[in-house]
C-alpha cells in the first residue's frame, strides 16, 4: 500500500478523482488528509501547475506543461447575482469546485472602484477559513504619504507582499503581511542604481548606473514570484524599452536581489505588464505574457528570444493570468493552518 | 568524488535470487542496495552468496544492470544518466515494473525505486479505473450504487 500511496502522489488531480472508484482501499488513501497534504507536496517539488486564465467572464485552468490533462473551468457571472456587490470566490481549478465567502462586511463608502488602485491609508481584509470570517487590519504605521498599487505576492504560503510608494521621498517601499502572525515585516528593494549581481552573462556592458534621475511610480511594473522567490520588474534603465527582471535569491536577505535579465521590450514581446509566471527547471527560459497578442511565450534568457508560444485557448480577450498549485485540497478546505484572501481595501478619508 | 578507502580491492560478491540463480558483482555495485549493504556488515564469510529472497533471476539481472550503471558515476553526465534511465524504464512493460518496483523497494535502492514509481504513474495517469482494476489485480468491492455515487462526484473526470 506504501508504493500505491507513493505511485499515486505522482498523479494528475484528474487521475485521482477517476481513481477514487477503482475500490474502497483506493478511495479512503486518495481522499485522507494524509495523502492531500503528500500529494501538495510533490505539486510544490515538481512543476505541476496550472495556468489561471482570466476572461473577465470566466476563468479557465490550463496545465502549464502541456500534456497533461486537466481543463476546468469557472463562470464568474453565474456566480454574483449583483454586480455592484464584490464577491471573493475561492477556485480550486484541479477539483473544478468553488466556495463563495460570505460577503465583506461593510466598511465606510465602499464602491467597485477600490478594486484597482488604492490611494490613501490602506486597510487590509484578512478572510480565515477556519473561523468563516474577515478580519480587518490597519496598516496604520506606513503613514498617509503611502499608496500601493502592485497586487500582492504570497511567499511560503503565508507572507504576502506589496510595493508601496512614499510620496514624500519618491521612493517604492517592499512590505510583507505574515498571514499567520498577522505582523509586517520590512523588505529591502535592490539597489536599482547601483551596480549590482549580474546573472546573465552577455549583459550591458556595465553602464547601468543611473544619473541621479528621481524615481517615478511606474518604474517599478510589477511584482510576482518566480520559483517561490520575490520578482519585480522595473523600466527603471536609460533604455526606455528596456525592462529589468528582478530576483530576492534568499528571502528577506537584501544582498541576495539579483538582476535576472533584462528584455528590450519592443523588439519582443511588448511591455512586460507582469512579472514572470514560470521559469523552466534549468532556469534558462521563462514564461512571459505578451502583451500585443493576449499570449504567453518562453522566453530563453542566454539567447534573448522567444523560444516558443504557450498554447493557451485563444477565443477570448485574456485580462489577467496567474499560476496555480495543482492540488487535492478541497474547497473550503478543513486544513491545518489557515488560508486566506487578501484583498486592499479603499478607506474613505473623506 | 574518487573513493579512496575500498576501491583498491574492489571485492566480488555472489546475490542469490529467488529462484536459485546466482549473480557475481563488483562490491560498489551491490551496495547501492542499502539493504545487502546491511548484509554486509552482518556476513561473516564474504565469500557466501547473498540471498536476495523475494527477486526472482529475471528482475534480479535487471536491478543489477540499473546498479552497474549507477555504479560508474563519473563516466556519464547527468543528463546522459537521466536519458539512461529513461531508455531503461521505457524498454519494460507494466508487469516487469510492478516487479521492479517491489525488488526496489525491498533492496532499498532509492534511485531505482523514484524512477519506477514515476514511470508505473505515468503509465497508469491516462487508463480508466476499470484498466487499473486489471493492471494491479484488484478486486472492485463497491456496489454498482456506490461506484454510480462515486463517479457523479467529479463527472469531468471521466471525459478525456
Amino acid at each position: 500500500m506504501e508504493l500505491i500511496t507513493s505511485i499515486l502522489t505522482r498523479l494528475p488531480t484528474k487521475s485521482l478523482l477517476r481513481f477514487k472508484c477503482v475500490s474502497k482501499a483506493w478511495n479512503s488513501i486518495i481522499s485522507s488528509t494524509h495523502f492531500i497534504g503528500l500529494h501538495l507536496a510533490h505539486s510544490l517539488s515538481s512543476d505541476r501547475r496550472l495556468l489561471i486564465l482570466n476572461y473577465g467572464t470566466h476563468l479557465e485552468s490550463t496545465p502549464l506543461k502541456w500534456g497533461s490533462e486537466l481543463d476546468a473551468k469557472i463562470d464568474l457571472t453565474r456566480n454574483v447575482d449583483d454586480p455592484q456587490l464584490f464577491k471573493f470566490i475561492l477556485w480550486n481549478p484541479s477539483m473544478n469546485s468553488h466556495f463563495i465567502l460570505p460577503c465583506i462586511p461593510v466598511v465606510g463608502d465602499l464602491s467597485s472602484e477600490f478594486m484597482g488602485v488604492s490611494f490613501g491609508f490602506g486597510e487590509v481584509m484578512v478572510y480565515s477559513l477556519k473561523e468563516n470570517c474577515w478580519k480587518m487590519i490597519h496598516v496604520a504605521y506606513f503613514g498617509d504619504e503611502m499608496k500601493w498599487f502592485c497586487s500582492g505576492a504570497v511567499i511560503n504560503n503565508c507572507i504576502v507582499h506589496w510595493i508601496f510608494w512614499k510620496y514624500r521621498k519618491r521612493e517604492p517601499r517592499l512590505r510583507g503581511f505574515d498571514l499567520s502572525s498577522f505582523k509586517w515585516t520590512k523588505l529591502a528593494l535592490p539597489d536599482f542604481r547601483g551596480t549590482e549581481k549580474i546573472d546573465c552573462p552577455e549583459d550591458d556592458d556595465g553602464n547601468d548606473t543611473l544619473s541621479k534621475a528621481e524615481f517615478e511610480s511606474n518604474d517599478i511594473v510589477a511584482l510576482g514570484v518566480l520559483d517561490e522567490c520575490l520578482c519585480i520588474v522595473t523600466r527603471i534603465c536609460p533604455e526606455f524599452d528596456n525592462a529589468y527582471v528582478w530576483v530576492m535569491k534568499e528571502y528577506g536577505a537584501e544582498d541576495s536581489w539579483t538582476k535576472l535579465f533584462n528584455v528590450t521590450e519592443a523588439s519582443l514581446v511588448g511591455p512586460l505588464l507582469s512579472s514572470p509566471l514560470a521559469s523552466s527547471k534549468g532556469g534558462d527560459e521563462v514564461l512571459l505574457r505578451k502583451a500585443d497578442e493576449d499570449g504567453l511565450c518562453w522566453y530563453d534568457l542566454r539567447r534573448k528570444s522567444v523560444k516558443a508560444e504557450q498554447k493557451i485557448p485563444r477565443s477570448l480577450k485574456l485580462r489577467d493570468v496567474k499560476l496555480c498549485i495543482e492540488s487535492l485540497v478541497p474547497v473550503p478546505g478543513v486544513i491545518d493552518g489557515i488560508m486566506e484572501v487578501m484583498k486592499d481595501l479603499r478607506w474613505d478619508s473623506g | 568524488m574518487a573513493s579512496t578507502s575500498t576501491s583498491t580491492l574492489s571485492r566480488k560478491l555472489i546475490l542469490k535470487s529467488s529462484d536459485g540463480e546466482k549473480f557475481e558483482v563488483d562490491e560498489n555495485v551491490a551496495m547501492q542496495s542499502q539493504t545487502i549493504k546491511h548484509m554486509i556488515e552482518d556476513l561473516d564469510d564474504i565469500n557466501s552468496p547473498i540471498p536476495v529472497s523475494i527477486v526472482t533471476g529475471t528482475i534480479l539481472s535487471k536491478v543489477i544492470e540499473y546498479c552497474k550503471k549507477h555504479a560508474t558515476e563519473d563516466s556519464d553526465s547527468d543528463e546522459q544518466l537521466k536519458q539512461w534511465d529513461k531508455e531503461y524504464a521505457n524498454n519494460m512493460d507494466l508487469n516487469t515494473l510492478y516487479y521492479l518496483l517491489l525488488a526496489a523497494n525491498y533492496m532499498e535502492i532509492k534511485g531505482l525505486l523514484e524512477l519506477i514509481t514515476q514511470c508505473v504513474a505515468d503509465m497508469i495517469k491516462g487508463k480508466s479505473p476499470e484498466e487499473i482494476r486489471a493492471h494491479f489485480n484488484i478486486k472492485n468491492d463497491f456496489t454498482p450504487q456506490e461506484e454510480a455515487n462515486i463517479r457523479n462526484e467529479n463527472p469531468w473526470a471521466f471525459e478525456n
